[in-house]
């Protein structure tokens, strides 16, 4: 699943950017929890750039 | 407070140009470490991150729109061959090596900026540099030089949208002045890429010939660019001097002419995907029923007001409208796709190239997507957690009425560690006008210092120095480069720190 870099980064970027979307109805609703949940995501995506991107 | 919001912006550099890591994974640990500060120590809470990351999400659009088709039009052109005659019909009009120099190394490198960017201007001339008999080291450095001032308005602006996403302000107010510096260091360029060509005796006999092509190819830049068109301002003026050094470079020579002639029809279809892109930006950008109508859908957002616990506040607002259809990255969309069928019609298609350009977009524009979308949201919990502001109100503190002769590098690092005007211009953005507002500085006139700072000191970046010193066969003595290239960078930095000193002096 992970075979190469641009595989990783691809991951990386949908996931960073699909989370970042997720977050206005999180906001717009007082949904924290999944505003927290969604930060977690961000994170762990940007570990994984920052490990084997 | 200040040290610590500078925490996430070290990171970047310290691994960067310590630990040699590329943008994706530096602007990933950026991130994490803004992540953290915000919430550990500047208190901001679930709203005011999720805010954040929605506005980095838009702001990230709208930078990467350009970037992604700046590089499809400039595949497309390069697909057809265009890029290829363009390049070898110039050499043919002049024996004197020094204005061959300046013909590739400047004029065309600034004309490949402007059209294309993302390390394309040097990655292209100087193997023709090479070719055509100078020593690789000065085929990387006249290139490299030469292409510096048209980087902002460069790669069809990609570097002038990030300062207006990232600061809010528009074309009106932050073209004059980047535009006016830009054009100020154009003139200094010229005689530059003499000097490193064909030394002093090069700039003796070239100076006039390079304060033409550079008044010019300046001067046509800030007119696009203050008229409204500055996605196609640095490849105007690129275009401008390409017709200008026709006559130029024959002027005063006896023995000019060339056993090889170009083909000017085949000139004229190479250069039909940038006739394109003019006509379509005129079309849309000018005639206001049009720009009107394709202008009704806009991706804007409004933000409610968040508070951190610390009391820092964002106020209540809404995002610079996006337009989708009307937007400098949509347009080289429509450029690019007429033009893949001109070049098609005309027979420069090869089989499967649609597919080729597009796998190659895709994966080239992949990584630095990756790192602009880390560094904007770096950039935006920075800014939405207070983070920015105590950075700019310790800056002010420090350095107080100098900070029109620092703005410039604080610019031209940021470009120089990460690689790019544009991640420079997210980074380092609103902190900048931030400063120039707590110390009642002009904020245009600071933002066209760090603009241009950065542009001209993004050429110099270790990241850009290793990619042309491969295309030169300089592979593993980047070193030398880098020593060769600094030197000019100082200067031209100088140059614009002491520029942002005089205008926010006079004006």
């Amino acid at each position: 699943m992970f075979k190469d870099k641009f595989t990783r980064q691809t991951l990386a970027f949908a996931l960073i950017a699909l989370s970042s979307a997720l977050f206005y109805p999180a906001a717009q609703n007082g949904w924290n929890y999944l505003t927290w949940i969604l930060l977690a995501l961000i994170a762990a995506a940007s570990l994984l750039t920052l490990l084997i991107a | 407070m200040p040290l610590l919001a500078s925490i996430p912006i070290l990171v970047i550099l310290i691994l960067m140009v310590g630990y040699r890591w590329g943008a994706a994974r530096a602007g990933a640990a950026g991130y994490l470490a803004a992540l953290v500060v915000a919430i550990g120590f500047f208190g901001a809470g679930a709203d005011a991150l999720a805010y954040a990351h929605v506005k980095g999400l838009i702001l990230t659009f709208d930078v990467l729109f350009i970037v992604w088709a700046a590089f499809l039009l400039y595949r497309v052109a390069d697909e057809a061959g265009a890029i290829k005659v363009i390049g070898q019909a110039l050499p043919n009009l002049t024996a004197d090596r020094g204005m061959q120099a300046i013909l590739i190394g400047w004029v065309f490198a600034s004309f490949l900026q402007g059209a294309g960017g993302f390390g394309v201007p040097v990655a292209v001339t100087a193997p023709l540099l090479v070719g055509l008999g100078f020593s690789p080291l000065t085929a990387v450095v006249v290139p490299s030089i030469g292409h510096g001032w048209a980087v902002t308005f460069g790669s069809l602006g990609s570097s002038f949208q990030a300062l207006m996403s990232s600061t809010g302000l528009d074309q009106a107010t932050l073209a004059p002045g980047a535009a006016l510096f830009l054009g100020i260091s154009a003139l200094v360029t010229g005689p530059m890429v003499a000097h490193s060509a064909d030394g002093w005796s090069g700039v003796k006999r070239l100076t006039v010939k390079a304060l033409i092509l550079g008044t010019v190819m300046g001067a046509a830049q800030y007119a696009i660019a203050v008229a409204g068109l500055w996605n196609i301002a640095a490849f105007g003026g690129g275009l401008a001097g390409l017709i200008v050094s026709v006559p130029l470079a024959r002027w005063g020579q006896t023995n000019h002419l060339s056993k090889e002639r170009t083909d000017g029809k085949k000139l004229f279809v190479a250069l039909s995907a940038y006739s394109i892109l003019v006509v379509l930006t005129v079309v849309i950008l000018l005639v206001p029923a049009i720009k009107d109508f394709m202008g009704q859908a806009a991706i804007q957002v409004q933000f409610p007001e968040t508070v951190t616990s610390l009391g820092y506040v964002s106020p209540a607002g809404a995002n610079r409208p996006v337009r989708i259809f009307t937007h400098a990255g949509a347009i080289l969309l429509y450029t690019s796709v007429i033009a893949f069928f001109v070049y098609c019609r005309a027979g420069l298609c090869k089989v499967g190239a649609a597919k080729a350009i597009l796998n190659d977009t895709v994966k080239k524009m992949m990584a630095s997507s990756l790192s602009i979308l880390e560094m904007v949201a770096m950039a935006t919990v920075m800014q939405q957690a207070g983070m920015t502001e105590a950075l700019a109100q310790g800056l002010a503190g420090a350095v107080g009425a100098a900070f029109p002769v620092i703005a410039p590098w604080i610019g031209g690092i940021g470009a120089f560690m990460t690689g790019s005007n544009t991640n420079s211009n997210v980074v380092f953005g609103a902190l900048q006008m931030r400063t120039a507002e707590l110390l009642s500085l002009s904020v245009p006139l600071i933002l066209a210092g760090q603009t241009a700072g950065a542009a001209l000191a993004s050429v110099a970046a270790p990241t850009k120095v290793v990619v042309g010193a491969s295309t030169a066969g300089m592979a593993g003595k980047e070193g030398e480069v880098l020593r060769a290239l600094l030197i000019y960078t100082v200067l031209l930095v100088l140059l614009i720190s002491g520029l942002t000193l005089l205008a926010v002096w006079l004006f």
